[in-house]
């Protein structure tokens, strides 16, 4: 339910950024009236943002994904 | 015999030999509960006269010639997120109020098979689902030695029944660290078994692709008694070897780059012992050790906000505020990172296996810090400050993802006496031959501990 919601705030035409999934987000769980989770958001979405970055993710075009930061310290 | 201060393999020979009785050795531990967990919280659900009755069984069994091994007459406990039949299963939650447990879960079943004793139902972090036990419905657990201290969890009444000699052992979860974090902080043996060796039928779950079952004890040999009980089968003939010639990777690198000074201290002695007594360490690497936390929290939200979407809607007020709010965070995770996870726990899987190449097992610390202070959010190390959840998980939860099996050992202890664990890890499907490493280098790492 969260995520169809999730899909119809955020819209087809947008790109599922961290930045927009965050977003639409914390505009739900505030709509849900629990503004605790805000901080813990943020926090996934660090982490999301490092799952996503990581080097062994597949690329449809077969490019490597390239890091900053070596993954042993990050 | 009092647990406090014998092992299950010292009250099984001293029943043998007319020493003790289970009776006694249950009575014991029941007067320990007495006297201690009105302080210490690690009992949700005490079950005396029940335990007096199986442990007088037990003897007349004893007495006319049936002997079912080892456990048979130790009193244990057991977490509360494990089925005991017509006995609550409260996960420290309110959510589950009312519900009795129908059976016993498979492993319950083997145990009572084996003979063991049922003391109670220990508590536990809401669910299993928090690292501390502070968020209980039954209040937090206590560190025996210093109760403002946490216990660690989720296992967190298991360890301090334990340690307390409220039983001679307690059987636990570990979804990312739960027997470890627990056992290390407080001095013990803590076992995770490989991921399906154990099954988890008959246990409120967490994350169904890492919850594991195992024990919490005094000593190695403790731990393979018990996991060949939870296996179904009969005590394994484990041949004893030295450690002169074992072979073990030390993992360094995000291992060992956030640790509290006592506990890098107690690891590289750890390490210098082991090596001085002829093991051959060498340094060893998981390449993506630094994607540990994105693809665990990943995994584990996803799988715990699915098991729970129906209750956080129907009983949202039941919960914990701090564990229904981390719950309902995995409610926004989007399927293609769950995806992701996965596929990075494929990658972890195989960097494990290939550190283990040739090696015997694999060794770290098993916490990175003492036993945390109720109450505390985050732990400051040097210039660093960690979220406490985060940084008790850090070094435990890789073999989570991945499966393997892991054990931590006591190595010392700091200056004020908290306890300090080392982490032993080993193949995937072969927790016997990593118990065989373990009970070699046990002597070596514990002082306390003279074979």
């Amino acid at each position: 339910m969260i995520f169809v919601c999730l899909k119809a705030q955020i819209g087809y035409n947008l790109g599922m950024t961290i930045k927009t999934w965050l977003d639409a987000a914390i505009q739900d769980a505030d709509r849900r009236n629990l503004p605790g989770l805000r901080p813990l958001l943020e926090a996934l979405a660090r982490s999301t943002s490092a799952l996503r970055s990581a080097d062994w993710n597949f690329d449809a075009t077969g490019e490597p994904i390239r890091t900053s930061t070596p993954p042993d310290v990050r | 015999m009092s647990a406090s201060a014998h092992t299950i393999a010292e009250l099984a020979r001293a029943i043998r030999a007319g020493e003790a009785t289970a009776e006694t050795a249950t009575q014991n531990c029941l007067e320990r509960i007495a006297e201690r967990n009105p302080a210490i919280n690690a009992y949700i659900t005490i079950l005396a006269d029940q335990a007096l009755a199986q442990a007088k069984h037990a003897d007349a069994e004893l007495k006319s010639g049936r002997d079912r091994g080892p456990l048979h007459g130790v009193p244990v406990s057991l977490k509360d997120i494990i089925d005991l039949r017509d006995v609550a299963t409260t996960a420290a939650s309110k959510v589950r109020h009312g519900h009795i447990a129908p059976d016993d879960a498979p492993v319950v079943a083997r145990l009572r098979e084996a003979g063991a004793v049922f003391l109670g139902k220990t508590n536990l972090h809401e669910f299993a689902f928090g690292t501390t036990n502070e968020d209980s419905a039954f209040g937090p657990a206590r560190h025996p030695l210093d109760p403002n201290r946490s216990p660690g969890g989720s296992s967190g009444g298991s360890a301090a029944s334990v340690l307390d000699g409220m039983a001679f052992a307690s059987i636990g979860t570990d979804t990312g660290g739960s027997i470890r974090i627990p056992s290390a902080a407080c001095g013990l043996v803590g076992l995770k078994p490989s991921l399906g060796e154990v099954p988890t039928g008959g246990i409120v779950p967490l994350s169904k692709t890492m919850d594991h079952v195992g024990p919490l004890c005094r000593s190695v040999e403790d731990a393979a008694i018990i996991h060949d009980a939870l296996c179904g089968r009969a005590v394994s003939n484990r041949p004893q070897r030295g450690v002169k010639g074992l072979r073990i990777g030390v993992l360094r690198g995000y291992f060992t780059a956030l640790l509290d000074p006592q506990v890098a201290t107690a690891f590289e002695t750890a390490c210098r012992v082991l090596s001085e007594a002829g093991v051959e360490l060498e340094d060893v690497q998981i390449p993506h050790a630094g994607d540990i936390a994105p693809i665990y929290l990943h995994i584990v939200l996803s799988e715990a906000a699915a098991l729970h979407a129906k209750t956080l809607d129907s009983h949202a007020e039941d919960y914990n505020q701090n564990v229904r709010i981390r719950l309902e965070m995995g409610r926004y995770i989007l399927a293609e990172d769950y995806v992701r996870a996965l596929r990075g726990r494929d990658v972890l899987i195989d960097e494990v296996d290939a550190a283990l190449l040739h090696r015997d097992a694999l060794l770290l610390p098993s916490l990175a810090v003492p036993a945390v202070k109720l109450g505390a959010t985050a732990v400051k190390i040097g210039s660093v400050e960690e979220p406490v959840r985060n940084i008790t998980l850090r070094l435990t939860q890789l073999f989570n993802i991945t499966g393997h099996p892991a054990i931590t050992i006591p190595c010392g202890a700091t200056t004020d006496g908290l306890p300090i664990g080392a982490q032993l890890a080993g193949a995937r499907n072969r927790t016997g031959d990593l118990l065989g490493v373990a009970a070699a280098a046990e002597p070596l790492l514990r002082p306390d501990i003279s074979r």
